[in-house]
């Protein structure tokens, strides 16, 4: 009897499947269904879309759309089901359907999220869509996405594609110019978001002044970035969190090899898996060597990546991942030989993630990192000129549990890290002068919690710590509330957040290369940021998300630093202020047109220690920024623009020659004039709006294993002569006609940003068995 | 191909806009300062010094009711001071050749009637070990000061040139200058100067000698007859001769031993002897 019934709903399910014509994986509205299933939340009722509904029998597969429904036509019997999503545990169940075509509810119930899942398993590549889902499922804080490769990808970048410059094209981040690729987020400094590589911070995240970062896109297999607002796991910054995870392939029992060729240099990764215990590993590199003529810059760099992950056994995994890098470059600003600047910084950052997984209820990790970093900057070209030496080793324990029940969840953990941070100045001259160093120890512990109420999801936690070298203690109560119904969320996150590692930045100089960090003295206090936001969030099935979010944010003791004579820490001030702005984001994520743009208006002003308020370089008060990507076949266009008015910058108002010791001279006193300075005002003014629009085109030739893309990327494709700031003040005759008549004849000299280049590269893959 | 349009579309409106490169684009205006630069190289084995003064803002402006002072720290039943020694206007036009030799020599100011900078004489013996204070002051302008203590005289013992396999290598020692900070000595022409021949190279050493290679193109430069230029100054004076980055965006300006303005105030005894030649060049 069952086995005719059987055959009988097989003969049923291959009639409905030839004559719906369905696409499986595609969600079908349900309009004259003899079938309809609803998929709901065991716990609060909602229905859930993007559920993967499958009929293992039929090979048929449907997604629930935005009401929790999917439809088929055919005959009522007994049908195994299957469904699937992130954040859910799998329901295996047979169905009933009724005769009269009413819906039949099956209830999923919510399980821990974590990433990627601890068995073995071919990967799925995280699509932009999945990891937004992932990520909207997991965090109840405001401002957390996630950044795939596919979308580093999209974003026709200088010469590599670059997780940093992705990021920036986010609403809510910041940036200032085009040689820099830091991120400026929710109106905090670029020092105030932790960079993290599997939970080690990497303290010298950039290559090339910071026009793009040391992560080898081809490495990593996604990034989480939480703006503003992030779990109480995470401390020790307070505007951001650029989390990146390290990619580990070896599907399939092959050895790959992904890499790239352009006018930049050479990078490679290799990939495979090994026959024990489930074993990957990744090894990749980049080397890069850059004279840009026309601003003598001999400049290069090099970084290498190293990962594996086993599974020794079905519940347990353990995660390695290194990535070592070193930049050096001189510039050299005119033949006098003291006009140069040499630089190098070198990261050398390696992490070890223990995880076990007694099942959905109970996952635990313990995490253990070293971070080391090494930097050094030289002002003039003979051994004795002034150096200015940054070196941090850092060692770090993290260990954590998280636990998940129905309504019910939680995650706590305990972190300790710690290690010398020296920064010393050689002599009187360099950029730092004296000495900075001292160690720290930094100790935590931390709890989230989470809550569900019908469609309302509350998420309170609270880190509190000390640091052990000043006697510090700080607490830092975080909540995040959403409310859920069907394609719309609003959520809210309230926190509190100190840091008392920064980089030493001169107010008025901002000299490129390496960032030196310090640790704060016993007096100085902690910057704390204290912020609210309010986000709302709404999709359409998989292929667009959008969202608005408000924030406002406060801001003490942030350190300033503007030295006019002795260069040491005893000039450090510590300012207040706040930053608030509203930003918005449409996305679509699949398609052959897809992209997304984002809008953002930010306000931040500060406060010095004479209660004099000015605005700091990344107050940005507009920026638009768009990112379109066209893919036919294997041609693949996109398109970046970016728009956005003037950062502030301290207007020069003179100029003075130094002096240097000249024994040429015969006159009494041997001194001859040496470089120009320029006075920089107390008085602020706008650099002028900014806009620039990239592009760039592939093709990807593939053959078998092989796949060959060449690609073109242009930067500034109109050559538009943006401005960077300011060098000095011109004077001239009548017939300039960017003199202003009123400033009696001078007017300030420009600095443009970057110009029109053209990159060429190649980019392959291939396999190996 | 309705979505290439419409990409095509949006990519020419953004090209177009990101084109026109100045709507919207006001120029910055010049800052505003009123500092006051000051510059004061003091030589306490004269009696005569000259001290300059230039507007930080570059408004044309000029300083108006200029007056440089000299203090000298004094103890006053225990308590520190100053004690006014001598107080002095800026020269005016038409300066005599001794004056304008000073000003042009001892603080490169050239040219002042059109540059905005004033220049004066303070007519002060200084005394070595003590400190000395310059001020200052302008209409409408903070006062700007810095302190200095004066270094000692000194002597030039040994300065001679010697070659070895080939490469010139210089000898030279001096008297030690009480309370210099440090020495700064280089090769010049014992004639004349010679900017133009080549880079100036010099030692900067804390020691009473210097024994050591030189290049042999500044030998060249130096002529037939090299002499060595020995100068024994104060700590603020070294530091701002020997720091500073500047010429661009990336600066970092010298350091300055100013409160209320910019420059330096600090002594500085030269002293140079002819070269004795010990051998035959290659």
């Amino acid at each position: 009897m069952n086995a005719i019934l059987t055959a009988g709903v097989a003969v049923c399910m291959v009639v409905v499947g030839s004559c719906t014509g369905a696409v499986p994986g595609v969600a079908q509205e349900p309009t004259s269904a003899a079938w309809t299933l609803r998929v709901v939340d065991r716990t609060s009722g909602t229905p859930l879309a993007g559920v993967l509904v499958a009929f293992p029998e039929y090979a048929v597969r449907r997604m629930t759309n935005d009401e929790g429904l999917v439809a088929g036509e055919g005959a009522t019997a007994l049908i195994p089901v299957v469904a699937t999503r992130i954040g859910y545990s799998r329901l295996d169940t047979l169905v009933a359907l009724p005769d009269d075509g009413r819906p039949v509810e099956l209830r999923m119930v919510r399980e821990a999220v974590f990433l990627p899942p601890l068995t073995v398993q071919a990967s799925r590549e995280m699509t932009s869509r999945r990891l937004h889902r992932l990520m909207f499922e997991r965090e109840v804080v405001v401002g957390a996405i996630g950044v795939t490769n596919e979308e580093v990808k999209a974003v026709p970048a200088m010469a590599e594609p670059d997780i940093f410059r992705s990021v920036q094209s986010s609403a809510g981040v910041t940036s200032v110019n085009d040689y820099s690729g830091e991120l400026y987020v929710r109106g905090g400094d670029s020092d105030q978001v932790s960079v993290l590589l599997d939970g080690s911070p990497v303290f010298g995240p950039y290559h090339l002044f910071g026009m793009f970062g040391t992560f080898n896109a081809d490495a990593i297999e996604y990034a989480e970035f939480y703006k503003g607002s992030f779990p109480a796991r995470y401390g020790g910054s307070l505007s951001g969190v650029l989390s990146a995870r390290p990619r580990t392939g070896g599907d399939g029992g092959s050895i790959c090899v992904k890499g790239g060729l352009s006018l930049l240099g050479l990078r490679l990764v290799a990939d495979g898996a090994l026959p024990w215990g489930g074993m990957r590993w990744i090894a990749g590199g980049r080397t890069a060597s850059v004279d840009v003529a026309r601003i003598k810059l001999p400049y290069s760099f090099q970084d290498f990546n190293l990962g594996w992950q086993a599974y020794p056994s079905e519940n347990h995994r353990i995660r390695f991942a290194l990535l070592a890098s070193q930049d050096q470059y001189a510039w050299r600003f005119n033949d006098e030989p003291s006009s140069t600047l040499n630089a190098d910084w070198a990261n050398v950052v390696s992490s070890m993630t223990w995880s076990w997984v007694r099942g959905p209820d109970l996952i635990g990790n313990v995490n253990a990192y070293h971070s080391h970093y090494d930097a050094t900057q030289k002002l003039g070209a003979s051994d004795r000129a002034p150096t200015t030496t940054n070196r941090i080793s850092v060692v770090g324990v993290r260990a954590g549990a998280t636990l998940r029940g129905e309504r019910l969840g939680g995650r706590v953990g305990l972190s300790i890290e710690g290690g010398p941070v020296n920064l010393r100045g050689s002599r009187v001259g360099a950029f730092f002068e004296g000495d900075a160093s001292r160690s720290y120890l930094h100790g935590s512990a931390f709890a989230e919690a989470e809550l569900w109420l019908g469609n309302v999801r509350f998420a309170p936690g609270f880190r509190v710590g000390v640091e052990a070298a000043s006697s510090r203690v700080f607490a830092e109560p975080r909540l995040s509330v959403r409310y859920r119904h069907r394609a719309f969320a609003a959520s809210a996150s309230l926190d509190q957040t100190h840091q008392f590692l920064s980089v030493l930045r001169d107010a008025v100089h901002h000299a490129p290369g390496a960032p030196m960090w310090f640790v704060r003295e016993s007096q100085h206090p902690m910057t704390t940021a204290r912020g609210g936001s309010l986000s709302i969030d709404t999709w359409r099935g998989e292929e667009w998300t959008g969202s608005i979010v408000g924030w406002a944010r406060w801001f003490h003791n942030v350190p300033h630093w503007r030295p006019l004579a002795a260069r040491d820490l005893a000039v450090l001030g510590f300012d207040y202020g706040s930053a608030r702005g509203v930003d918005v984001t449409l996305q679509r994520h699949s398609g052959a047109l897809r992209g997304w743009i984002a809008y953002q208006w930010a306000r931040t002003g500060l406060r010095d220690s004479r209660g004099v308020e000015y605005n700091p370089h990344w107050d940005r008060r507009h920026e638009l920024d768009g990112t379109v990507v066209l893919a036919m076949g294997g041609l693949t266009a996109s398109i970046r623009g970016t728009i956005g008015t003037g950062t502030p910058f301290w207007m020069p108002a003179g100029r003075y020659f130094g002096k240097f010791f000249d024994p040429r001279n015969a006159n009494s006193t041997p001194v001859n004039n040496s470089d120009i300075y320029t006075v920089w005002s107390n008085t602020q003014g706008r650099i002028p709006p900014y806009a620039r629009f990239d592009a760039s085109i592939r093709y990807a030739l593939e053959a078998r294993s092989w796949s060959i893309i060449p690609y073109l990327s242009v930067v500034n494709v109109a050559n538009r002569p943006n401005v960077i700031g300011y060098t000095g003040i011109g004077f001239g005759g009548l017939s300039d006609a960017r003199r202003d008549p009123a400033t009696s004849g001078r007017w300030l000299i420009p600095t443009e940003q970057m110009p029109r280049i053209p990159f060429l590269g190649i980019d392959f893959r291939f396999g190996l068995r | 191909m309705l979505r290439m349009k419409k990409a095509l579309t949006i990519g020419v409106g953004v090209q177009a806009f990101v084109g026109c490169g100045d709507i919207v684009h006001p120029n910055p205006q010049v800052g505003l300062d009123d500092r006051i630069i000051l510059t004061a190289m003091l030589d306490p084995t004269a009696r005569r010094h000259a001290v300059a003064a230039s507007p930080a803002e570059d408004q044309g402006l000029g300083l108006a009711g200029v007056v440089f002072t000299m203090y000298l720290r004094t103890a006053d039943s225990g308590q520190p001071g100053w004690t006014r020694l001598v107080s002095a206007r800026p020269l005016g036009g038409g300066l005599n050749d001794e004056d304008e030799r000073l000003c042009a020599t001892a603080v490169n100011v050239y040219h002042l009637e059109t540059s905005g900078s004033v220049c004066a004489i303070l007519d002060a013996a200084l005394v070595p070990g003590e400190t000395y204070k310059v001020e200052v002051s302008a209409e409408g302008r903070p006062t700007a000061s810095g302190s200095t203590h004066a270094v000692g005289d000194f002597q030039v013992q040994l300065a001679m040139l010697s070659w070895n396999d080939g490469s010139p290598v210089l000898a030279s020692s001096w008297t030690p200058s009480s309370y210099a900070h440090r020495y700064l000595a280089g090769l010049r022409r014992w004639e004349t100067t010679c900017i133009n021949c080549s880079e100036a190279w010099f030692v900067d050493v804390d020691s009473t000698n210097y024994t050591g290679p030189v290049p042999q193109e500044k030998v060249d430069s130096a002529g037939p007859s090299p002499a060595v230029t020995v100068a024994a100054m104060d700590r603020h004076l070294h530091a701002f001769l020997t720091s500073g980055h500047g010429w661009d965006l990336f600066a970092v300006s010298p350091v300055m031993n100013i409160d209320n303005g910019l420059g330096v105030v600090g002594t500085v005894i030269t002293r140079t002897v002819p070269i004795i030649l010990q051998g035959d060049p290659p």
